[in-house]
């Protein structure tokens, strides 16, 4: 428990704020969607995109600079726990707080009955709105910064974020790219793949955890104490 | 001038340009992000305009798809590539150094700045000019090479000043992981999404740093987020974000004083 809340002091007010404040900018462009006279479904979109565009890209981000940015971590060679432990926590602690904000959220638009009006699910197997992409962009984050640097990481999750936006149609029809479309809810809400897609992301995230898993055992290239 | 000399802020300037420039010309990332973003923006120009399939399109429109193939995703990576420059030199603790030599303040961010575009633009260059020469070939045209590098500086190089610009600026005040996701959700909503989508986007309007208006206005682009743009609206959308790029820089720069005052 205190290393828990240790690793909460670490990610500090900005780290804990990003996800949040995500869901407050789309929030804000439904309130002046709401002002222009957009009706109550294209209202609860933007505000369920919040969760599903949003979060995750913050979150996503937020790993990549936590996984390869400990100023401490030579200290880590030097002692019996480990850098893949210290690693784990720190991530399960960053999705952890994600996922509370998310489903703080989630229950709002559920009291409010705009959550009804975007999604067809039940609310319980709804959360895989959030949880899917938020697993993916934690996981990929924190690949992506151990593999290629912090910078690279978060550019090409930004980059990857922007292109399956844009490309959501070929997401859509082709088969084979299916599985792996990070927004499905938003753009094709109540689509008949939308569980498979759901639970491909979380295996997908498994995976890059395992592969994360196995890189952060390498301190030693970590410590380098260089930027790539 | 604060008590500095016209020298010493040029100094400042030129030492502050060369070394950000070798530093981030040296960066493996520099390279990766913009070649991965380049081939991203290809795979994602081929659905909408026939490049290299189509034959009968006018040299200038080939020209001008090519630089809007560089200018789609490329920004994302140039804005994140050069968003931690500044907040480095609190990290390597080289800035409270760096403030105790004469040179001005100002003249180091504007240096900063200079090099550090110069340096992100270089392989992105590289790979503009390999695709010009291409075309060029294949086209059996040499009118493509001007084309090509008048399209780069009309619809490319505003959009990155206005990018990079904002970059190093926002930093200076906001945590840089924080920054960096805001500017890509900024990028895909002020400039890829549809302007007639239900969500209200500023795309279409002359601050749209894609170059949209620089396409239509002074190429005759169709089929963009804008049709109707003449040359004086390309200007104006140059200008606008060329004053706004200035005005990021100016504000950072009187921050930073301000604070260093405050110390």
């Amino acid at each position: 428990m205190a290393l828990t809340r240790y690793e909460l002091r670490l990610l500090g007010g900005l780290g804990l704020a990003t996800p949040a404040l995500a869901l407050l900018l789309f929030g804000g462009m439904a309130l002046l969607m709401g002002f222009l006279g957009a009706n109550g479904a294209q209202v609860a979109r933007v505000l369920v995109a919040a969760l599903e565009l949003g979060l995750p890209l913050a979150a996503g981000v937020v790993a990549a600079t936590v996984a390869a940015d400990d100023p401490a971590v030579d200290l880590q060679l030097a002692l019996k726990t480990r850098y893949r432990g210290t690693l784990a926590r720190r991530l399960v602690v960053l999705a952890l707080w994600t996922a509370l904000i998310a489903f703080l959220w989630t229950s709002a638009l559920h009291t409010t009955g705009l959550w009804e009006l975007w999604v067809p699910e039940p609310f319980f197997a709804g959360q895989l709105v959030w949880l899917s992409p938020l697993l993916w962009f934690v996981a990929a984050g924190a690949l992506l910064s151990l593999t290629l640097g912090r910078t690279t990481g978060g550019a090409i999750l930004g980059g990857l974020w922007a292109f399956e936006n844009l490309f959501r149609g070929s997401f859509l029809t082709e088969e084979w790219l299916r599985p792996e479309f990070l927004f499905a809810t938003t753009y094709a809400a109540g689509a008949d793949f939308w569980l498979t897609n759901r639970l491909a992301l979380i295996s997908t995230a498994l995976l890059m955890g395992v592969v994360v898993w196995a890189l952060s055992s390498r301190t030693e290239s970590f410590a380098r104490g260089g930027e790539a | 001038m604060n008590g500095k000399t016209y020298g010493e802020m040029w100094a400042a300037i030129t030492g502050a340009t060369r070394y950000e420039f070798l530093m981030q010309l040296r960066r493996r990332a520099v390279w990766i992000v913009i070649g991965l973003f380049v081939a991203w923006g290809f795979a994602a120009f081929r659905f909408y305009v026939a490049l290299g399939g189509e034959e009968t399109l006018p040299l200038t429109q080939w020209m001008v798809a090519w630089s809007l193939v560089a200018q789609y995703f490329v920004p994302i990576a140039f804005g994140i590539l050069i968003a931690d420059r500044l907040p480095r030199d609190r990290r390597t603790r080289v800035g409270e150094l760096l403030e105790t030599l004469p040179g001005s303040a100002g003249g180091r961010l504007f240096g900063k700045y200079l090099g550090n575009v110069a340096a992100t633009l270089v392989p992105l260059f590289v790979i503009y000019l390999a695709g010009v020469a291409y075309v060029a070939f294949e086209r059996g045209d040499l009118m493509a090479i001007p084309l090509g590098l008048l399209s780069f500086a009309a619809i490319n190089l505003p959009g990155l000043l206005f990018v990079a610009a904002f970059s190093v600026s926002v930093p200076v005040v906001l945590w840089v992981p924080l920054y960096q996701a805001l500017f890509v959700g900024y990028w895909f909503w002020g400039n890829l999404l549809s302007p007639d989508s239900t969500i209200p986007t500023i795309n279409g309007t002359i601050l749209t740093p894609v170059g949209w208006y620089m396409a239509n206005g002074f190429f005759g682009l169709k089929g963009g987020a804008v049709e109707n743009a003449t040359v004086w609206t390309a200007v104006a959308s140059i200008a606008l974000l060329l004053a706004l790029a200035a005005l990021a820089l100016y504000g950072a720069h009187r921050y930073l004083t301000w604070q260093q005052a405050r110390r």
